[in-house]
């Protein structure tokens, strides 16, 4: 019998019997669809995440602490261990030894990131832009343009990253600073602008070009110590100048005192510590600079991306400088500008990995939204493996269904295969028969599993868009629910090998049949 | 579109007698009793010889005819069929000896539901691996034998049992076997119908083949054979050649 006549006679079964076959085939595409849309779905999500990671610029950042003194390493002699301790607690004990011998030997450099440290960042390869967490308390003097206002004296500046997108989406009048020209260009707030008294568009328009000089504490005078301990205590500014006087002179005069020698020398020591002998007086430095732009707070708009976005630094302050002039101004300051954090971007999230390494090189932490990444990742692919499990067993009922309702059909067919024996037909013909039958039945199953998988993906994938543009306020079209050539290819393999591997069994058993047994039966 | 080649070889015929069966005995074991269905039968038959055998119901002649269709295996004896020795071919042999050698005519016709009439009469041809045209063409010219033409596309369910047995005559004749095997042709029929069943078959006459006809009924057995054999109890209880 030829291959052609099989394949003929086998549809020519499946037709017949209609209502069996269609039973067998809402098995399958179940099975198939759901294991198809799994797929999809899974593939889908982790597309989407990865395209939202890799175009999210706060992506692209790690937040550069300290060490904090966490990179030390203690002498061994300092966490020796019993060897009797057994290995874990043993291990245990020695990094509890660790951290506690570290924050003992911590110095006061281990606090700050040194300005010379952002021009090593800077040549780690992939790095493109060090932005400075910092934060520069001053006053403000606009007294060339406008009449002083009290209130605006006391105010901060910070360094502004001008190059990321964000910056541009929070300007409400005149424009950036600008890399040229950054050591004149000075941005302000919106609040600091309506302080002064420029509220409505237009008036906007006029401080745009102005000048404003900050004045800033250079280096801190003899002061400075002693309003550190005080001020929390609520002693105001007058007091403090009276307190330190009375300080200067019960140390001119201890000798006076019926103190001892040991009492007097501890009172000196006190004295010195919170008021450094040298001058008085801080030493304060100016600043001109002119405005160009006007931004509002970074404020509510978010969307998607920002999900990976790590809180480094002062975003909002009343007076913003280019970043690149903060990172100048810092290094000639190098005295009373702590520096305690430093934002790194790096050209691509497939860089993060790399560009923390070479950080933690440096005896600096990195922190970046890769901790985030890799957890969302972990997540989609455990709950991915979970609902492929429960896939697999849908469509393993299903074949376990197919199989069934196959024997049944083969024991009611038994007396057509008598027929078909005593005119001739051989046991491989019957076997093969079966075997293309099964083929089919799983093909006609992928197929149509495939058309519904296609319409629902198209459903889901609009619904889903809807959804998350909505929420996020970003554009992800058509990542979710991409049916893969290979994950379709995958679905026909499996439905025929399951249809088929059904039908073989009960098909051995027909193809065994004798014609005059087969043919008795009604 | 040459019929497909043979899976066994073909062996001259020893004499000119196309069935030749030798102590054939086919015994059923139930719990208690053996019973020999057939028991210990000789028998030969010529080439284009017309054989009606006949006999009480019970007495065998379905078991022997199926034992020379080769749909069935004796417990002893020997069958050669056109100088096939039936015993000694393998399942696949027997099935060629089956949809080449034979056309078997059953009482209760036994077509394939889901195939037209055309495609039942062509079926014999289908297994065998004839070509498409040629198959066409015989089991046209079959359906005109028995007057069936215009019910070509016609599916079994569609058709009256005489005309439906008239389709299983039209595939047993089809590939032109050596050898027709009808077992009660009539029987599930009225006797009218029978008439039309009875002369289609008895026209099978002036085929290059050999016809063996059984049946319970005297007349019919009378009207049909030149040779008429009566069967009892397994065994041949009377033979005569007109
Ligand atoms: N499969 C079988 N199992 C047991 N006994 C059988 C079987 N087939 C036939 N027989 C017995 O064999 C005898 C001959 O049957 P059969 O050849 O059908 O007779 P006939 O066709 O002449 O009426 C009967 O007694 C019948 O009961
Ligand atoms: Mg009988």
């Amino acid at each position: 019998m030829t291959w052609m006549d099989l394949w003929k006679l086998a549809a020519r079964n499946l037709q017949q019997r209609k209502l069996r076959v269609s039973l067998n085939l809402v098995g399958i595409v179940l099975g198939c669809t759901l294991v198809l849309m799994t797929a999809a779905g899974t593939a889908g999500v982790e597309t989407a995440f990865q395209v939202l990671f890799d175009s999210s610029e706060f992506a692209r950042e790690i937040e550069v602490r300290p060490s904090y003194g966490s990179h030390r390493q203690p002498p061994e002699s300092e966490i020796q261990v019993s060897e009797r301790i057994p290995p874990a607690r043993r291990q245990r004990l020695r990094e509890e030894l660790t951290k506690a011998w570290q924050n003992e030997n911590r110095t006061e450099f281990d606090y700050r990131i040194q300005p010379s440290q952002m021009d090593d960042l800077a040549r780690i390869p992939h790095v493109i832009r060090v932005v400075p967490d910092f934060y520069l308390g001053c006053t403000v003097d606009t007294s060339t343009w406008m009449r002083a206002q009290d209130d605006l004296s006391e105010t901060a500046v910070v360094a502004l990253d001008v190059e990321q997108s964000v910056a541009e989406r929070r300007l409400v009048a005149g424009r950036l600073a600008a890399t040229e020209s950054r050591q004149q260009d000075l941005m302000i707030s919106e609040l600091l602008a309506y302080q002064m008294g420029f509220a409505t568009d237009a008036e906007l328009q006029q401080v745009l070009g102005q000048p404003l000089t900050i004045r800033f504490r250079a280096q801190s005078g003899k002061m400075h110590s002693l309003n550190w301990l005080v001020s929390e205590q609520g002693v105001d500014y007058d007091l403090q100048t009276q307190l330190a006087g009375s300080i200067d002179k019960l140390v001119d005069n201890l000798d006076a005192t019926e103190l001892s020698e040991a009492e007097q020398m501890l009172i000196r020591r006190f004295a010195e510590a919170v008021l450094p002998s040298g001058g008085t007086q801080d030493v304060y430095q100016s600043r001109s600079f002119t405005i160009c732009g006007v931004l509002r707070s970074e404020g509510k708009d978010m969307n998607l991306s920002s999900m990976f976005r790590e809180f480094i630094g002062a975003t909002d302050a009343d007076l913003m400088i280019h970043h690149l002039a903060a990172r100048e101004l810092l290094r000639a300051q190098p005295d009373n500008t702590s520096l305690y954090g430093v934002k790194v971007v790096v050209d691509s999230t497939r860089n993060l990995r790399a560009a923390e390494e070479s950080i933690k090189q440096l005896d600096l932490n990195a922190h970046s939204a890769l901790w985030a990444w890799d957890r969302i990742e972990h997540q989609i692919q455990t709950v991915g493996t979970v609902i492929y499990a429960l896939a697999a067993a849908v469509l393993l009922m299903a074949a376990v269904g197919i199989s069934n309702t196959l024997f049944i059909s083969v024991v009611q067919r038994t007396k057509e295969f008598g027929i078909l024996k005593s005119v001739g037909m051989k046991d491989r013909d019957v076997l093969r028969l079966m075997l293309c039958e099964g083929v089919l039945l799983g093909a006609a199953g992928a197929l149509l599993a495939t058309l519904l998988s296609m319409l629902l993906a198209v459903c889901g994938r609009g619904l889903l868009s809807m959804y998350v543009n909505y929420r996020a306020n970003t554009d992800v079209q058509g990542v979710f629910f991409e049916l893969g050539p290979l994950s379709i290819a995958a679905t026909w393999a499996f439905a025929i090998a399951v249809s088929t591997l059904a039908s073989a069994l009960p098909a051995w058993r027909a193809s065994r049949l004798d014609p005059v047994v087969a043919m008795r039966q009604e | 579109m040459a019929p497909a080649k043979m899976s066994f070889p073909l062996a001259p015929p020893v004499s000119d007698s196309l069935v030749d069966i030798q102590s054939l005995s086919k015994c059923y074991s139930t719990s208690h009793t053996e019973l020999a269905a057939v028991n210990e039968l000789t028998l030969t038959i010529p080439r284009r010889q017309r054989v009606a055998i006949v006999g009480r119901s019970g007495s065998g002649k379905t078991t022997l005819l199926n034992l020379l269709a080769g749909l069935d295996q004796p417990t002893r004896g020997r069958i050669t069929v056109n100088g096939h020795q039936l015993d000694q071919l393998t399942r696949s042999q027997l099935a060629d000896y089956r949809c080449r050698q034979v056309g078997v005519v059953f009482q209760s016709y036994q077509l394939m539901p889901q195939l037209t009439a055309l495609e039942n009469v062509e079926l014999p041809m289908t297994l065998a691996g004839t070509g498409r045209r040629l198959r066409r063409e015989r089991a046209l010219a079959a359906l005109e034998r028995v007057e069936l033409s215009q019910r070509a596309a016609h599916l079994p369910s569609a058709m009256s049992g005489g005309e439906q047995q008239r389709v299983a005559i039209a595939r047993a004749i089809v590939h032109q076997p050596a050898l027709i095997l009808a077992d009660e042709p009539t029987g599930n029929l009225d006797s009218a119908t029978a008439g039309t069943v009875e002369r289609l078959l008895l026209e099978t006459e002036n085929l290059e083949s050999t016809l063996i006809l059984v049946t319970h009924d005297m007349a019919l057995a009378e009207r049909f054979g030149q040779r008429l054999i009566t069967m009892q109890d397994g065994r041949i209880a009377a033979d005569t050649t007109r």
